[in-house]
């Protein structure tokens, strides 16, 4: 990461000397210095949660210039930004530049790291001691994006995107097999790119874009087991004996390349009719290999055989056609009075093939005898399509004074056909077929507008005649409010609030959720530069269903509860050279995952000279599980930053 | 197949922008501003603005002042110096103004009866075209401007397990559109193969697979997963993975979609509780029906 800050730095410098050779400079801010981090408690949950690091770290930086010269230049704009580069674990670098009627340019780079080691996930060990889940990643992600258009303005603009993606990094997972579960280190890496090219119109009073564009993906992982957890998660005897793995290797690896195409048009046919369209297209591909071999003592209940050996090799590919297309019409008979009709359809399939030989070597049946190799050898095919087709409907109006009102219909017609393979069923019963669903949409809202007053209710109703997942409701309804008022300079106040509910009564599934929300924000600034900002949220979430324990088979309720408040505040001033704010809030949850979590924050800033100043940092979370307090932790971090600016 | 793609777009960079730069010389420079005979601080900071580049008075040369591409013929208001007699762009009027030039513009071909529009949020209520200092010309922060109406993100972000608002160029236009967008899902960016937002910094969760779960078919992302926030684990939807995964596997005479788990699956073992250690392939596998490898 220090490499790769001394690259930003490096590159950052060598722009801002361009910008300024060439252009006259209207805004310039960098700030860099050092952070430090203190946790006590739980450092893998800080990290899962907030993942701040010590070290170098450049805060921001911005650049915003111009080139108002006459004759050749490479720009009349550019605008950089970038922030929490270094000792960070979520940084970015943006450069949008350009020149009239020449190009625009947008360059983007993130860097993020992706940091999991949980207490109670993924742990079946947690009850004998083990705080730590089996399934743990240390990822990182590098994203590059870049978009060019050239001769924006004209009649035809060409366009061109490339991205680049790369995910990568070491982790934890499980391996189930010989009827237990073992740990693995595992190694990962996938690399994503995209390359778009097309044209952009401007005919008349019609404008759109195509862009035809690829795909390439390539991921690999491999994986061995972790020292020490040869003897599994089980650790009673299967059939009388001990299961154990002592040694294992697997390595997969896909990949794919396959064509996207994206358009869009839209225009006015006559005044104040208007026409849109979309279309996406995307013809996925993934191709995949995979071998893994271990030795040990291991059983197999579909084989109903002991062995001390396997080795496995599959080969699959998979296709997956992706379109949607829209079409929608916008009138405005009258000044004000809009009336939009709208239809959706979209289609995905997805066919995939699986070749997967299978060796278990020295398979002896359970009661000794027959000992010998067994080769499997299984070819799976799977099949899906869904298809849906939306008809949206909507009106609104503007001219009633200080009223807006609007309405809006839409039919969503689901069609959902899967086709697994008949051999790969184990537990006959939902696991393919033909499922339809149509849900019908009605909305409505209502806004009243008096001076700085503002009131806006809205509401939304859908009503399906089928479920295709458990989890889909027959009903639902969602009404929202929300309040704003201003009072000069002096007063802010925003108030918003929101009941959800949802229900399937049929018979076997009895799923009923409630969730109700309110929160307001009051911000008073008794005199210029002073602000006092107060922040209060309650929420609560109630969901119940009825679920089979597949054990014996008994039904019983699966309830979810949450039972929340969110408290904040904070105070901020700006006075002649500088200034600071400061803040704290608190998050508490009751229900089903009980915690709280405190944090407060300071930041002061002081200019020493026009161009040269310092800005200190200070926060802290503390995060308490009631439940599992060995997940709990106390985090500061702090930084001391330098500040130049124009 | 990856290198010639980099080196590609690495050569043909310096050579559109060429073009382009070549292409640019022969544009004449946008006339004097007459307003700001007046308004000479506002003219002087609009110097740097967008809007100079790109609206019709520079690019179409339909008319000279800049200024009048928003705010109407300034004549009468010149002449008289009356404030009622120039038009000032605000809201759903002012977001027609704005829509003149931008509705054709990509990401805001919906904007005009979106989401947005239909709660009467017009575009000065986010964006302030004089004050703000660069594009794309906000009131405040991404961040802070969103959840000053959005109260109830702001205290879902609140939660334990959260996405990084605000830090490495993680916002909430990362995945949203605000101005609206195509289909159902229309507040949401979609990638250029159509996925939900999700699959640009989680590839792997995309496939396609030979065995897929939920994704893109009977369900999506949030199927599982409170996307702004959450106070579980991984920031799923339930306390405890064999809740979640059993609000859908459990096949009773409903005739859904979701097939049960066999009954050795003993509940009260906390290897069964701890779906995932098992089924460790749950966003789709390649080889393995069951999500299993």
């Amino acid at each position: 990461m220090a490499k790769r800050l001394f690259y930003v730095v490096a590159l950052v410098l060598a722009l801002c000397w361009a910008a300024l050779g060439v252009a006259q400079p209207t805004q310039f801010s960098l700030e860099l210095g050092y952070q430090w981090v203190s946790v006590s408690g739980n450092e893998s949950i800080f990290r899962t949660q907030v993942n701040e690091k010590q070290g170098l770290q450049l805060r921001s930086f911005s650049l915003t210039t111009s080139d108002t010269s006459s004759g050749t230049k490479l720009f009349d704009r550019l605008q950089v930004d970038a922030g929490t580069l270094g000792a960070t674990s979520q940084g970015y670098f943006r450069i949008d530049t350009g020149l009239a009627r020449a190009y625009n340019l947008r360059i983007f780079y993130r860097h993020s790291e992706l940091y999991s080691a949980l207490v109670d996930f993924a742990n079946p060990l947690l009850a004998d001691g083990v705080d730590i889940s089996e399934h743990t990643f240390n990822h990182a992600s590098d994203f590059v994006n870049l978009d060019l258009e050239l001769i924006p303005g004209h009649m035809f603009t060409p366009l061109l995107q490339y991205s680049w993606m790369r995910y990568m990094g070491p982790g934890t997972t499980t391996l189930h097999t010989g009827e237990d579960e073992f740990q693995l280190n595992s190694d990962f890496r996938e690399t994503v790119q995209e390359v778009n090219g097309g044209v952009g119109f401007h005919i008349g009073t019609f404008a759109g874009s195509v862009l035809q564009g690829w795909r390439i993906f390539d991921s690999s992982q491999t994986d061995a087991l972790v020292y020490g957890a040869g003897a599994g998660n089980n650790t009673k005897p299967v059939l009388g004996r001990d299961i154990n793995l002592s040694n294992y290797t697997g390595s997969s690896h896909s990949d794919g390349t396959f064509p996207m195409t994206n358009a869009y048009v839209s225009g006015t046919l006559t005044p104040g009719l208007r026409l849109v369209g979309s279309y996406v297209r995307a013809d996925m591909k993934s191709s995949t290999e995979e071998t893994d071999a271990g030795t040990g003592n291991l059983a197999s209940f579909m084989l109903a055989r002991f062995y001390s050996g396997f080795t496995r090799s599959a080969e699959a590919s998979s296709e997956s056609l992706n379109w949607r297309g829209d079409l929608r019409v916008e009138w405005e008979p009258l000044d004000g009075l809009q009336l939009l009709a709208g239809y959706t359809k979209r289609h995905r399939d997805q066919d995939g093939l699986a070749t997967i030989a299978d060796m278990y070597a020295n398979a002896v049946t359970f009661s000794g005898a027959d000992a010998k190799t067994i080769n499997t050898l299984l070819t799976s095919t799977t099949a899906m399509q869904r298809d849906e087709n939306v008809l949206e409907l909507k009106a609104s109006t503007r001219n009633l004074g200080p009223v807006q009102l609007w309405v809006g219909y839409a039919d969503a017609k689901q069609d959902l056909t899967v086709t697994p393979d008949a051999a790969e069923i184990v537990v006959p019963g939902g696991q393919g077929g033909d499922f339809t669903r149509d849900v019908k949409l009605y909305s409505a809202g209502v806004t009243f507008t008096v001076s700085t007053l503002k009131l806006a209710v809205d509401w939304k109703k859908d009503d399906a005649d089928n479920a295709i997942v458990r989890t889909d409701y027959l009903n639902q309804e969602r009404w929202r409010a929300r309040l704003s008022w201003t009072l000069g300079q002096f007063l802010r106040l925003v108030g918003t609030t929101e009941k959800i509910t949802g229900e399937n009564p049929t018979t076997g599934i009895d799923r009923e959720a409630t969730t109700k929300h309110w929160a307001g924000d009051l911000e008073i600034t008794p005199v210029k530069d002073l602000i006092f900002r107060l922040g209060y949220g309650e929420y609560k979430v109630d969901s119940t269903t009825t679920i089979r324990q597949p054990q014996d088979f008994s039904l019983v309720a699966s309830v979810y509860n949450e039972d929340g408040t969110s408290k904040d505040a904070a105070v901020s001033y700006r006075f002649g050279r500088g200034g600071f704010e400061v803040g704290l809030s608190k998050f508490e949850n009751t229900g089903s995952m009980p915690l709280t979590v405190d944090r407060t924050f300071a930041r002061v800033d002081f200019d020493i000279t026009k161009a040269w100043g310092v800005l200190v940092q200070y926060e802290t979370r503390k995060y308490e599980d009631d439940v599992l307090s060995i997940a709990n932790f106390d985090a500061k971090w702090y930084g001391l930053f330098l500040r130049w600016r124009n | 197949m990856s290198t010639w793609l980099r080196v590609l777009s690495a050569l043909s960079l310096p050579l559109v922008l060429g073009v382009g730069v070549g292409w640019a010389q022969t544009q004449a420079a946008p006339a004097a501003n007459p307003c700001a005979t007046c308004h000479d601080d506002v003219v002087a900071a609009f110097a740097n603005n967008p809007h100079t580049r790109t609206s019709s008075a520079t690019v179409n040369k339909q008319i000279t002042n800049i200024c009048e591409g928003c705010h109407g013929d300034g004549t009468k208001h010149a002449a008289e110096g009356d404030k009622t007699l120039i038009q000032v762009p605000k809201g759903g009027g002012g977001a027609k103004v704005c829509l003149s030039c931008h509705h054709d513009k990509p990401g805001f071909e919906y904007t005009a009866m979106g989401f947005h529009s239909s709660a009467s949020v017009s575009c000065s209520e986010c964006h302030s075209i004089h004050g703000a200092p660069a594009a794309p010309l906000l009131r405040t922060a991404v961040g802070s401007l969103c959840v000053s109406c959005h109260l109830e993100q702001k205290n879902t972000f609140a939660k334990p397990y959260a996405h990084f608002l605000g830090r490495g160029g993680i916002e909430c236009i990362s995945c949203h559109n605000p101005h609206g967008g195509a289909g159902a899902d229309r507040n949401l960016k979609k990638t250029y193969a159509g996925e939900l937002p999700c699959a640009s910094c989680h590839p792997e969760t995309q496939g396609p697979f030979v065995f897929t779960h939920v994704t893109g078919m009977a369900g999506n992302c949030m199927s599982c997963h409170e996307p702004h926030g959450s106070n579980n684990n991984k920031m799923l939807t339930r306390a405890r993975v064999d809740q979640l995964c059993l609000e859908c596997h459990t096949t009773l005479p409903a005739g859904t979609l979701g097939p049960q788990p066999p009954s050795f699956h003993d509940l009260r073992s906390p290897r069964y509780t701890n779906c995932t250690v098992c089924h460790v392939a749950i966003h789709g596998s390649n080889t393995s029906p069951m999500l299993l490898r």
